[in-house]
């Protein structure tokens, strides 16, 4: 048998039949994965005036405080009217203490600003937000 | 005015990036204390490279001056250097700070780094304009700030420092193994007693709004450390309480210590100020990225 023989023989046998129809069958349908919705980075308010809910940072800066007319209204005495501002800086989110009265918390930590990372709650007058990065 | 203070690395030995150290930070040292005329660099871990990168999208090439306070030159405190991107700015002086007239040796050594054997840039290729300058001895007015400078327990040496501005005041005290000059040693290895440290370290912090101290073991995994310069983070709060502190930030994390075991070591540290009867003492565990302001 010559070389070419076999080779024509095997290329042969893995050529695999023609598919009468080119959409996927039912089956093929149901292995795929389903369209990807990436979940905002977000936070949730756990405690105070106003929870639970919680808030997307798909846009930002938003800003928290007393005031109605912004973005994330916290009716309480404890809280100044423009309080805390929410942006990104890169590829961080960060929070920046808007000179308020009673401050801003991560955590334990009274700050002035601070990157955000899953998981840190934040306390600004009495309600306390919970961050989570998107996906 | 207030006084800002960023930390920009606060690991200690060796930069640890990964998962479990990502909420308090893998960057080696590095601090930014600001004045409002003043910006004081503490060491130059790898933390000084993002530091760098804010620098230059704040200033848009103004001329500016910042000042370098270094602890000492092991590598975990000036490896970051090279990427100090505002070195390499002509529109840039940086003062680099020895304690008496005519010692340059952090200037050397900085420069030392940058040896062709080590680094592909030259020190002399800088662009910025790095200065060696010096602290009169022990203490000097830098711009609207008192700068003073006290040596402390580390092999090889280390130097702590503190900016005061007026009433507030914030202490770097990194690189400094309390646990080899606790005064009552004997007398301490009861728990329930306060470990009694040097009058002249508690007098240098004394007042001070902020310590942020080197407490990178915990009360395990000191013995097995003990000689390489390092505290045990429970030291630090009997140092806090006599010094009579506002807060105190735990630093150079030990680069084993994971995210929760960093969180374990302050929950000690905690534990241990309501038992010397400190409950209110403030303490955290530094992390990158977090700014604190300084106010009355």
């Amino acid at each position: 048998m010559s070389l070419d023989r076999f080779i024509e023989e095997d290329s042969t046998e893995q050529v695999a039949p023609a598919l009468e129809d080119s959409q996927p069958t039912r089956e093929f349908r149901a292995l795929r994965p389903p369209p990807r919705r990436a979940r905002p980075d977000r936070l949730i308010q756990v405690e105070g005036p106003g929870a639970t809910r919680e808030i997307s940072l798909a846009a930002l800066p938003k800003s928290i405080g007393r005031d109605p007319t912004i973005d994330i209204c916290v009716p309480s005495a404890h809280v100044s009217r423009h309080h805390l501002q929410i942006r990104r800086d890169g590829d961080d989110i960060v929070c920046v203490d808007l000179d308020s009265r009673n401050g801003a918390w991560l955590n334990t930590i009274r700050i002035h600003a601070a990157s955000l990372r899953e998981g840190d709650t934040l306390q600004v007058g009495d309600a306390v937000f919970v961050f989570y990065r998107g996906s | 005015m207030p006084i800002h203070v960023r930390f920009w690395g606060v690991r200690g030995s060796i930069p640890t990036p990964g998962p479990s150290t990502r909420r308090y930070g893998g960057n080696t040292s590095c601090v930014e204390v600001r004045t409002p005329q003043a910006r004081f660099i503490l060491d130059a871990g790898s933390g000084i490279r993002e530091l760098g990168v804010r620098m230059v999208r704040q200033t848009h090439d103004q001329p500016t001056t910042t000042h370098l306070l270094l602890s000492h030159a092991h590598w975990d405190h000036i490896q970051g250097f090279p990427f100090f991107a505002p070195a390499y700015n002509p529109a840039t002086t940086l003062r680099v700070y020895g304690t008496e007239p005519g010692d340059d040796r952090f200037h050397r050594l900085l420069s030392g780094q940058m040896d062709s054997a080590y680094f592909p840039v030259q020190f002399a290729d800088l662009a910025g304009k790095i200065v060696a300058d010096h602290l009169d001895g022990g203490e000097r007015q830098v711009e609207d700030a008192t700068v003073s400078v006290l040596p402390v327990c580390h092999p090889g040496g280390s130097l702590s420092y503190r900016i005061q501005r007026g009433d507030h005041g914030v202490v770097y005290s990194t690189d400094n193994e309390l646990d080899l000059v606790i005064e009552n040693a004997e007398e301490a290895k009861d728990p329930s007693v306060m470990r009694r440290l040097p009058d002249e370290l508690v007098r240098f912090i004394h007042g001070a709004d902020l310590l942020i101290a080197d407490g990178q073991y915990t009360d395990e995994t000191y013995p097995k450390h003990r000689g390489w310069g390092h505290s045990r983070a429970t030291t630090v709060v009997d140092l806090a309480i006599a010094a009579k502190v506002g807060q105190v930030g735990i630093f150079h994390h030990d680069p084993m210590q994971s995210d929760a075991e960093v969180d374990a070591k302050i929950n000690a540290c905690r534990r241990r100020a309501a038992a010397l009867g400190a409950p209110g003492l403030s303490i955290f565990g530094a992390r990158e990225g977090i700014e604190l302001r300084i106010t009355g």
